[in-house]
């Protein structure tokens, strides 16, 4: 599935979640990155090195959930854009997706969006809730979706095509 | 802006372009024709490798227009495959 | 005449790389590049690179070759763009064109070849109608010139190329009616997939195109599914609205001049094609010629770089720079390169250069 159509299924995501009670304690980073490539920056963007790889850069990043406090400084510093933060203790009933976003429209804080999943198909709308893009992150934004709490881990992005309403 | 003539019309271009894309943001694709059955050509590859948008540009033919820069009053003309005056 | 110890040909990642390495350790290079400007293929890779620090990882293509070309190296590199090489001789004497007329020889002790490579075509009808580009074309037009190609693209091949030309053709705002791509699965990374994935582009594999229609320019194209023995299953024929049909299919080293040369070549599907046979350190059985980069066998842009490295190393040394410390850049680029090519996408690399051992130069 995933290798023929880019969209990753419930088996693949479900296994790069941590456990549930960890799930419950606040913000953590999800790793969409199902492929053995040469690649490590994430290793070097976590300031609590909760992001191993090792000395073959072809290792598939492996998270210490004890350690990964759901900063989202890896977001915006994956080239491939398969990181994302999760946080299901964000208010009663909706959680929070970080996601990074390249194109144009950047939407702004208070902003309503359509939220859509790994197969870009809607799921819900959603209120832009924070909006980061410091020079460090180089043209990568990471945009903060508050989301009910059931899509949390479905929602992987944003409508193209100017569907926002400020 | 750049103006510059293609075939005669006047069109205007972006200082830094190359003549295939100014002719391009003018909605012009079409830049020669093959010599057997004059299909049109546009360009293929955009760095002077593939020869379909050889174009005769200022009298000059086998300019290869995807890698020359736009000069301001530059006459572009589309050419016969071989090059020289258009017969056809 | 010109003459100069290390000329490189191609002021791409490989050529920029080889003669920043070369410099660094003492050598003064002569770099030509037939561009307005150096950087190759890079001045149009917006997207960030994969890999680790030493490859700029992160870092988008388009601000690589400044990392590439230092100030610090400037009194070592000469640099003459708008300068083609015509031809190149047994003796040693390589002559060049620069602009227009000025037509002139140089003379080099060693020479680096990284002239790239050019984008495979396909056979279809109508693949000559204006309107069906080279994914590098498109790339060209959008990202270095602000041009959009048209109104909505239909994408052939689903390797890295065409996802990530799929993926900034959206970010233009142009539509990307589907990537077909005729293989059972897709052949670039994944993550890059995914993203067009999220943005709604449908990835079809085992889909091929059939047909470009349209009178002076492509107006529609017809796609149909393949079956496993790559044949077109009756029925799944759909005409798909599109101004623009993209080819990323793959692309060839240009060897051209490395032929008159009479360098030895062998064919290697898995690197592009014909490609020059050569040491471990890249040079080729001519020599005073090393080869780095996309000319070398086809892959992404941070291997380039290593190749230009190890080989502006290789040549240095040979040129009489310290011989520990061309020693130390090479090993490093060995490792280097076996950690680009260690995964399973760098099987196919490490097959194709397997075959080209067994006709291996000894340095």
């Amino acid at each position: 599935m995933l290798k023929a159509t880019g969209v990753a299924g419930p088996k693949d995501w479900e296994a790069k979640l941590p456990d549930s009670q960890r799930r419950k304690q606040g913000p953590y980073v999800v790793f969409e990155c199902f492929q053995e490539i040469p690649c490590n920056p994430c290793e070097q963007a976590c300031p609590r090195n909760a992001v191993a790889i090792g000395e073959d850069i072809n290792t598939i990043p492996c998270i210490d959930y004890g350690l990964c406090n759901g900063c989202a400084i890896c977001v915006a510093r994956c080239p491939g854009l398969a990181i994302f933060v999760v946080d299901e203790t964000y208010a009663e009933g909706y959680g929070k997706v970080m996601i990074p976003w390249e194109y144009k429209p950047l939407p702004a804080k208070g902003d309503t969006v359509t939220a859509v999943g790994r197969d870009g198909k809607e799921v819900c709308t959603a209120e832009v809730v924070e909006v980061r893009n410091i020079k460090n992150q180089d043209r990568t934004a990471v945009i903060g979706l508050k989301v009910p709490l059931e899509h949390v881990n479905v929602v992987r992005g944003i409508k193209l095509g100017g569907e926002i309403n400020g | 802006m750049v103006r510059f003539k293609f075939e005669g019309r006047e069109l205007e271009g972006r200082e830094g372009d190359t003549i295939a894309a100014a002719l391009h943001a003018n909605g012009i694709k079409v830049l020669s024709h093959s010599r057997r059955h004059h299909r049109p050509r546009g360009f293929f590859c955009a760095i002077g490798q593939c020869s379909s948008c050889l174009m005769e540009v200022n009298g000059e033919p086998n300019v290869r227009v995807c890698i020359v820069p736009l000069e301001e009053g530059m006459d572009v003309k589309l050419q016969p495959a071989t090059g020289g005056e258009l017969k056809w | 005449m010109v003459n100069t110890d290390l000329l490189v040909v191609g002021g791409g990642p490989a050529g920029l790389a080889a003669a920043d390495t070369a410099a660094s350790l003492g050598i003064d290079v002569l770099l030509v590049d037939e561009g307005r400007a150096v950087g190759g293929q890079l001045v149009k890779q917006t997207h960030k690179f994969f890999g680790s620090g030493e490859h700029y990882a992160g870092v988008r293509g388009i601000d690589i070759p400044k990392l590439l070309n230092r100030e610090e190296n400037s009194q070592r590199v000469r640099i003459l763009t708008d300068t083609t090489v015509v031809g190149c001789y047994e003796d040693g004497v390589v002559s060049a064109l620069t602009g227009e007329d000025n037509y002139f020889k140089i003379k080099a002790k060693r020479a680096i070849f990284a002239t790239g490579a050019t984008e495979k075509f396909l056979s279809f009808p109508g693949n000559d109608l204006p309107g069906v580009y080279g994914a590098g074309a498109v790339q060209t037009l959008m990202n270095q010139f602000g041009v959009i190609p048209g109104k909505r693209v239909l994408m052939v091949g689903a390797g890295n190329i065409g996802i990530i030309v799929s993926y900034q053709l959206l970010q233009a705002g142009v539509p990307v009616a589907a990537v077909v791509e005729a293989a059972p699965t897709i052949g670039g990374y994944l993550v890059h997939a995914s993203k067009l994935a999220r943005a709604g582009v449908p990835i079809l594999t085992r889909h091929t195109i059939l047909e470009a229609r349209g009178k002076d320019a492509v107006e529609s194209a017809v796609i149909a599914q393949l079956d496993d023995n790559w044949q077109v299953v009756p029925g799944t024929e759909e005409e798909v609205d599109v101004d623009v049909v993209c080819l990323a299919v793959g692309l060839s080293p240009v060897v051209d001049l490395l032929r008159q040369l009479g360098c030895e070549m062998k064919y290697v599907p898995e690197l592009g094609g014909h490609v020059p046979i050569r040491d471990k350190n890249l040079k080729t059985a001519t020599g005073w010629i090393y080869v780095a980069g996309d000319v070398a066998g086809v892959e992404e842009a941070s291997a380039a770089m290593v190749e230009g490295r190890l080989a502006g190393a290789a040549a240095a040394a040979e040129l009489g720079a310290d011989k520990q410390e061309a020693d130390t850049v090479i090993s490093r680029c060995l490792a280097s390169l076996d950690a680009l090519r260690g995964g399973p996408v760098g099987e196919k690399i490490r097959s194709g250069i397997a075959k080209l051992e067994g006709g291996a130069v000894n340095a």
